[in-house]
């Protein structure tokens, strides 16, 4: 099937007439295909020139009528009309080609409205980081008016499913093991009913069973049911596998060996996420936990953590990343209100190597599961925003099988930038696969 | 798992003396991962109370008489001992969590 590339800018962007060689830009199916014979015997191009042949592959594309970049499996070539017809009528160029676009002129940027434009775009950006006295509070979104609520929680699902996609994706974890180390798991909520959870307490004297809550919150946002009877959906990974590891106490408190013992717990169960809504306010990175997450992510598990909620921002306090979040080789998750601004108690960059906020997620307003019988509780915090990540990510390891780094590297790719900056957001709201 | 509570204040025999207990997590070397077991022991011979011996990420947890700490970067196949801290979270009342 072949695509024709086109203009797909929303009415809102900017437009340009862009220059074009009369030439067209070839992508084939195949790389690895005959493509140079299928150009000239189904197309009809009379001279062809691969790559290949040339010394290092330094081919001069203006030689031949057609110049096949071997590598890449790309063509340069032009096409008269009789050509073109038989590009997109015959059945073999069809298959083995994916693409056809128009040949671009490119030019350096030398614009000087540009720098005007940068100009202008530092001082909006200093204002709203606080650096000029600017309110930070009231922040562009991404689509819609300035801090307007563009998500709502509904009968069917919680606001930052919708905002994420997750109310749209296709998946369900299926497959994945998430870990979620907090203080444990209510094991008796009906919610839960038929799930695989396995769980196990690092915090002595206490079992496993959620005396707090924080801890079923979370594995509720990161691995809920797709339809709770009698309310909204509010969980992420729906048939993902759990495991709950109690690593602080049922009055909210725990130490780092028990994380770290929690942590070593769920690699060693082979989990593809490990979630961590939990953290201390130390403004440098704690060395164990920068070595446990080097070695979890060689391993193939990746682990998300809370970015930390010690900032308030209406007085002009930022806060800073916490540990383990601000580790290198751990994801930090800043939280997110319902119109995508950054919520007034996330944490900023820590300028630190691995301090960096690298999502962010909805932390606002987050109804999930709770103790029984209470059954169900609506909070906020980074704790709330990190298992967002948490459930997403075993959606996108589904979708591409990648773990570890690969797996980060997705998240932070198919994100949504956001009019927020990155110190705050990374880059920007975590987004579900379709 | 269970974690064994490390004792404070401890008194040694001999001259009546109190030293104060620190927790620590031991990071040990790539090249002794694979025999962690083995430096536990000699971290425990070295005064260390093990709570935790944590093969997947090379690392030994527990408690040691502050005094020790020196003698017990020594052992062999330490990479690093830091110091262990509390992690928390708000009350399950509170808006922030």
């Amino acid at each position: 099937m072949i695509e024709e590339r086109e203009d797909r800018r929303p009415d809102s962007e900017p437009t340009g007439t862009a220059e074009t060689t009369g030439r067209y830009v070839i992508v084939f199916s195949d790389p690895d295909a005959n493509n140079v014979r299928m150009l000239q015997s189904t197309v009809g191009v009379a001279s062809v020139a691969n790559s290949r042949d040339f010394d290092d592959q330094r081919v001069d594309p203006d030689q031949a009528d057609a110049t096949v970049f071997a590598e890449l499996g790309i063509a340069v070539t032009t096409l008269d009309p009789s050509q073109l017809g038989a590009m997109r009528t015959t059945s073999e160029a069809q298959s083995a080609v994916a693409s056809i676009s128009p040949e671009l002129i490119h030019h350096p940027l030398t614009d000087t409205s540009y720098v005007a434009g940068y100009r202008d775009g530092a001082a909006d950006l200093a204002e709203r980081i606080g650096a000029a006295g600017g309110d930070s509070m009231g922040s562009a979104t991404a689509v819609g008016e300035v801090g307007v609520a563009q998500f709502f929680d509904t009968a069917d699902n919680t606001w930052g499913l919708a905002a994420t996609r997750v109310s749209t994706s296709p998946l369900s974890g299926r497959g994945i093991k998430v870990a979620v180390l907090d203080t444990g798991f209510d094991s008796s909520h009906p919610d839960f009913v038929g799930r695989n959870i396995t769980t196990a307490s690092f915090i002595t004297g206490e079992t496993p069973q959620d005396g707090h809550g924080h801890g079923t919150h979370c594995i509720g946002t990161a691995c809920g049911p797709k339809k709770p009877s009698g309310t909204r959906r509010y969980g992420v990974a729906y048939e993902s596998d759990i495991f709950a590891g109690k690593v602080l106490s049922n009055s909210g408190s725990g130490t780092d060996a028990s994380v770290l013992a929690g942590i070593n717990w769920a690699i060693g169960q082979n989990c593809h996420i490990i979630s961590m809504s939990l953290g201390a306010n130390v403004p440098q990175a704690h060395p164990p936990y920068t070595a446990a997450g080097r070695i979890a992510l060689s391993k193939g598990s990746l682990i998300v953590a809370a970015a930390g909620n010690n900032a308030d921002r209406a007085a002009r306090n930022f806060g800073f990343v916490g540990a383990p979040a601000n580790s290198p080789f751990i994801l930090a998750v800043g939280a997110l209100e319902e119109d995508l601004s950054i919520a007034f108690f996330s944490a900023r960059t820590l300028f630190r190597q691995g301090g960096g906020v690298d999502l962010a997620a909805p932390g606002r307003r987050v109804f999930s599961s709770w103790l029984m019988p209470q059954r169900y509780n609506t909070i906020s915090g980074t704790s709330m925003a990190t298992p967002h990540v948490s459930g997403i990510a075993a959606l996108w390891s589904q979708s591409t099988g990648m773990r570890g780094r690969e797996l980060w590297s997705v998240l932070v790719q198919e994100s949504d930038r956001l009019f927020e900056p990155s110190v705050d957001v990374g880059s920007g709201l975590v987004v579900a696969p379709q | 798992m269970s974690a064994q509570a490390s004792s404070w204040p401890h008194s040694e025999p001999g001259p009546c003396r109190l030293v104060r207990m620190v927790d620590v997590v031991v990071t040990v070397t790539g090249e002794h991962r694979e025999r962690i077991e083995h430096v536990a022991d000699a971290l425990r011979a070295a005064g260390l109370q093990v709570t935790h011996v944590l093969e997947e990420l090379g690392q030994v947890t527990g408690g040691i008489p502050e005094d020790r700490l020196d003698a017990l970067r020594t052992v062999v196949g330490v990479q690093r001992v830091d110091r262990t801290g509390e992690v928390r979270i708000a009350p399950p009342d509170s808006p922030v969590q």
